[in-house]
């Protein structure tokens, strides 16, 4: 008996290890309100959680601004953290707040991601705030804003927008004899002409190999990226058309086929098996890629030199004198509504925002970020505020890019976003793009049919008429 | 004997029995019985996991499925991945299996453990080095245009990418099952095999006749198993492929993943889930059938 | 005699099977080679007499002030999460075989065939609904251990092994007056020693080695496993080849090492799983 009861020890000790193990950290990290109450109670600090986007960058500046942050608020501590890209930060931000595990506020939030946020009642309206008011005027986003409206109402504080553009190798285009980026379709053909001439001499022994370089563009769990490869040539020919108003696949079918022709002219001069380091390298192997301007800092530090080795063109447009459209890639703050929230972190979220864009640091807030991103901040006054000559002038990269702002067109603002541009990818692009690449350069395959199957599939995958 | 004494035992005993069986049935109740009716109840329901609302749709989303072509690339696909990795996992399996079995003793055991290594590594690690591998610029593409001129678009072509996925797998599973297959091999009888020898029977003809026939009930054991792994695809062509080119790769548990948690239509994917049950269920009774008429073919 | 024809054959076979083994594990080669390679050089040679520790220093610091130890922190949580699903698997795992096989109560039946049941049930049906379930233990241990921590397949190993074993081993035992959990630690335990080593090393590599029920009920950063942080960090990093090679040997090595240390108790375990 005695024997039986110390056997029963051990195997009670293993089982006890294994799930207090297990449960230790369960229960720290399982009730966030509570946690919340009992450090409040500790420091008489509330936590605010944040998310910011999955890279360094923006993390290091988040983190940056909530230190400073923290040292001036008696009431608040921020706790910045990276968001969960499982397997795009959409979908974990989704899975954040099935499991009320939820920050009071993040950014990296699109307008289409917000449209689907905000039909699901789980961000706040803005608009009537006058916190929200005062940010507009502060940062001159008067005329701005009015592309984030949603449904007449504001969820989103907008953060950055990067114009997208095309991305030039210098060295090749100069090579082929070209000094000036192309611009319109016609100048753009001659420049894929001389690239199929000397493909197999000047170019090969420079390295480039091919045209253009898009992984995802036969990946439909990459629909994200259409909204840069296929929405800014299509903003282009059709001079700012909109994909999807409201329930209404407003998508031009014959703007739609031209976009699609587009990629479908550099034939088996797409790349898209995948390429590491593709700008960084000594000799990048492309002519043509959609821009990064989150990667200057990286192309600094590897030596490569804007207007040498690389530089930015504007989207393509068809004929001289039409305006050189293309996608915002924009990004703002959004503030979370969810049960797992206090109405005290709530208010913190509010006092950080408050903080962040009052009148004394609104510009250095603005600033600091576009030093640490080199992505343009949303402001109305971007070039006028001289806050910002000194960085601009020392970043020609970012001028260039600035004055493309007025022309960036935001993406669609449906709650299925994410199935519509899944659908487009898969039963147009991808399908065209594979086709297309069996065919030499400068010889598009019809694209009807692609743009024909991609709307009836898009239709049925957002429910629009 | 004293009866009352039996019962008191009996009764202990019954005590001690459902004791030791406590935690599976707590475990059972609360991740088996409970969540297979919520699957069930959730099928007939459309519903984003997150808003309040749900909505009744009956049967609507299994009437879904049949129009759904995702749900037919992941029906054909999964026979498609089981009969390349079946017969490549025993082939490869046989051949390591046999090869070890001639080794001498002395190095024997330590070499089917260096070919069971594979078996160890997680997807994701195998997924990294596969992708950077197989990398545009990557020294072997460098190797394979210069050389040869060939430039093979390895993940974005649909026959190319879905052989390299059963070739992760093959090359991951192949050393586990020589294993099992080794053990079958050195399970024979020596009479056997000096029978064997006195019929002057010996290589491929050997094999056929003497060694396939003795193992087959391991085999048996090898192609159910390679079977459920078929069925249950997920990590490689998530991180590598998500599913394409044009869904050449896709498959069952990827589906149900995306659906459910990227795409957030949980009320479907939990019907999805459950065909492909029936799938799963229906093609593994099915291939045991058949090898168990194998199995009695030759007298097991 | 014997011992020339032995030899010549033996040669060719050795030769055959170690060209085979070389392009078997052609990709560790690879890939540890690639994680020393300086980052220049990172997919573009196979081979480099310049071996830098970069990637792996780059790991400590990546992810900033607050999330500097963030792939230490992921190593840390697969061990934590790891280790406890396999001794719970083991418990658990010869508790109900034994009881299956070797005791007499009322309602063994049940349980038999609620375990059969359960075998040949495929668990994807169940992911929507356990992700609700535990959805309040989203990023805790707990959530990620418990649903792996009952292996059926497991349960199978305890009763196949305990039914080739005589019952006079423990009735013998009973007769001399040992009670049940003694039976349990002084007998069934160490005769299951090699069934044991195979379904600990096995549960321990299936949860080191899970990716998608990970993904869902841990997100968070600090709680990721390894596993989960390499495949989350796959695209953001992609132009850091180097740093994803020194996870990946990582995240290999300590399998390939407890593999290693048990090999011998494996291979007993494996023979018996043929029987």
């Amino acid at each position: 008996m005695k024997q039986s009861k110390k056997t029963f020890r051990l195997l009670l000790i293993l089982f006890v290890l294994a799930t207090s193990l297990a449960a230790c950290k369960g229960s720290d990290q399982g009730d966030k309100a509570k946690d919340n109450a009992n450090t409040a109670a500790d420091t008489k600090k509330v936590k605010v959680d944040f998310w910011t986007a999955p890279n360094q960058q923006q993390y290091d500046f988040w983190s940056a601004k909530a230190e400073a942050f923290n040292t001036a608020s008696k009431e608040y501590e921020v706790v910045v953290q990276q968001m969960p890209e499982s397997p795009s930060s959409e979908a974990g931000i989704q899975n954040s707040i099935v499991t009320g595990t939820v920050p009071a506020i993040s950014e990296n939030i699109n307008i289409g991601f917000a449209a689907t946020l905000a039909d699901s009642g789980v961000v706040y309206d803005l608009q009537d705030e006058e916190w929200f008011q005062n940010i507009v005027a502060e940062r001159a986003m008067e005329e701005t804003i009015k592309g984030w409206e949603l449904d007449g109402k504001q969820y989103v504080i907008p953060m950055y927008v990067n114009p997208m553009m095309w991305q030039w190798n210098t060295k090749a285009l100069k090579t082929l004899g070209f000094e000036e980026v192309p611009v319109t379709m016609e100048e753009l053909e001659a420049v894929v002409a001389a690239f199929v001439e000397n493909r197999d001499t000047t170019m090969k022994e420079m390295g480039v190999s091919h045209i253009f370089y898009r992984p995802s563009l036969t990946r439909g769990d990459q629909w994200w990226d259409r909204w840069h490869d296929f929405q800014m040539p299509y903003q282009a020919f059709t001079q700012g058309g909109s994909l999807v108003e409201g329930n209404k696949l407003t998508m031009d079918r014959e703007g739609a086929k031209e976009a699609f022709e587009f990629i479908g002219m550099f034939g088996n001069g797409i790349l898209t098996t995948e390429l590491t380091n593709i700008w960084t390298d000594e000799n990048p192997s492309i002519l043509l890629t959609v821009n990064a301007p989150w990667e200057i800092n990286l192309l600094r530090e590897a030596g490569k030199v804007y207007g040498e080795d690389y530089e930015y063109g504007p989207s393509i447009v068809k004929k001289e004198g039409d305006t050189p459209y293309c996608f915002a890639d924009a990004k703002g703050l959004v503030v979370y509504k969810h049960s797992s929230i206090s109405e005290e972190e709530h208010a913190g979220a509010v006092a950080f925002l408050q903080w962040l864009f009052s009148t004394e640091n609104s510009s250095q807030t603005d600033l600091d970020w576009l030093k640490a991103t080199t992505m343009l901040p949303v402001r109305g006054d971007l070039l006028e505020n001289e806050t910002f000559d000194e960085m601009l002038i020392e970043f020609p990269e970012l001028a260039a890019l600035a004055k493309y702002i007025p022309y960036a067109m935001p993406s669609m603002s449906h709650e299925k976003m994410t199935d519509i541009q899944t659908a487009l990818t898969d039963q147009g692009m991808a399908p065209y793009v594979q086709e297309a690449m069996n065919t030499e350069p400068l010889n598009a395959p019809d694209a009807s049919a692609y743009v024909d199957a991609a709307i009836a599939a898009m239709k049925e995958a957002g429910g629009l008429e | 004997m004293n009866p009352k004494k039996t019962k008191k035992h009996d009764s202990r005993r019954n005590v001690f029995g459902w004791l030791l069986n406590t935690p599976y049935l707590i475990y059972s109740l609360i991740f088996f019985l409970i969540p297979l009716v919520w699957a069930i109840w959730l099928s007939t329901m459309d519903w984003n996991l997150m808003s309040e609302e749900k909505k009744f749709v009956g049967f609507g989303n299994f009437i879904r499925l049949f129009k759904d072509e995702r749900i037919f690339a992941s029906f054909v696909n999964s026979y498609r991945y089981l009969v390349p990795i079946v017969l490549l996992c025993f082939i490869f399996g046989l051949l390591i299996a046999t090869l070890v079995h001639h080794l001498p003793d002395k190095i024997k055991g330590f070499t089917a453990v260096l070919f069971f290594i594979p078996y160890l590594t997680s997807g994701v690690a195998t997924s990294v080095v596969v992708k950077y591998f197989f990398s545009y610029n990557s020294v072997f593409n460098r190797f394979l245009r210069d050389s040869f001129q060939l430039d093979i678009k390895w993940l974005q072509n649909e026959t190319v990418a879905f052989a390299v996925i059963v070739g992760i797998i093959v090359w991951k599973m192949s050393g586990y099952y020589a294993l099992f297959i080794l053990s079958g091999i050195e399970g024979i009888p020596e009479e056997v095999n000096e029978a064997s020898k006195l019929d002057g029977s010996s290589g491929l003809h050997k094999l056929m006749h003497i060694t396939l026939p003795m193992i087959t009930p391991t085999l048996t054991t090898v192609i159910v198993l390679a079977a459920g792994l078929a069925f249950g695809i997920f990590t490689e062509p998530y991180l590598l492929t998500g599913g394409g080119p044009n869904l050449a790769t896709t498959a069952w548990q990827l589906e149900i993943y995306n659906t459910s948690f990227t795409r957030f239509q949980s009320g479907y994917g939990a019907a999805i889930a459950i065909a492909n049950a029936v799938q799963i269920f229906v093609s593994i009774r099915l291939i045991s059938f058949l090898m168990n008429k194998l199995n009695k073919k030759f007298g097991w | 005699m014997k011992k020339k024809r032995f030899s010549l054959k033996t040669l060719i076979v050795i030769l055959v099977t170690y060209v085979l083994l070389a392009i078997s594990l052609f990709p560790y080669y690879y890939m540890i080679m690639q994680s020393l390679m300086p980052w220049d050089q990172v997919d573009k040679r196979l081979f480099t007499k310049e071996f830098t520790l970069r990637s792996y220093t780059y790991l400590l610091s990546t992810g900033g002030a607050s999330n500097s130890m963030m792939w230490v922190k992921a190593l840390l949580n697969s061990f934590l999460v790891s280790f406890p699903t396999a001794v719970i698997s083991v418990v658990a795992g010869l508790f109900v075989g034994y009881s299956m096989t070797k005791l007499k109560f009322k309602g063994k039946g049940f349980i038999y065939n609620s375990l059969l049941f359960q075998m040949f049930f495929p668990v994807i049906i169940l992911l929507v609904p356990r992700f609700m379930l535990m959805k309040s233990l989203s990023n805790s241990y707990t959530g990620m251990i418990l649903p792996m921590a009952i292996s059926i397949w497991a349960i199978f190993m305890y009763i196949n092994y305990f039914k080739t074993l005589p019952n006079a081993l423990f009735e013998a035992a009973r007769m001399d007056g040992a009670g049940d959990f003694t039976i349990i630690r002084k007998i069934a335990f160490p005769v299951t020693k090699s069934v044991s080593t195979i379904v600990f090393l096995s549960t321990f590599m299936g949860r080191w080695t899970e990716l998608m029920w990970d993904m869902l009920i841990s997100p968070d950063i600090q709680m990721q496993t390894l596993n989960v942080m390499i495949s989350t960090q796959f695209k953001p990093m992609g132009n850091f080849p180097g740093p994803m090679y020194a996870a990946s040997v990582i995240l290999t090595t300590p399998i390939i090492i407890l593999f290693l240390c048990f090999s011998k108790h494996f291979k007993d375990g494996i023979s018996f799983m043929l029987k």
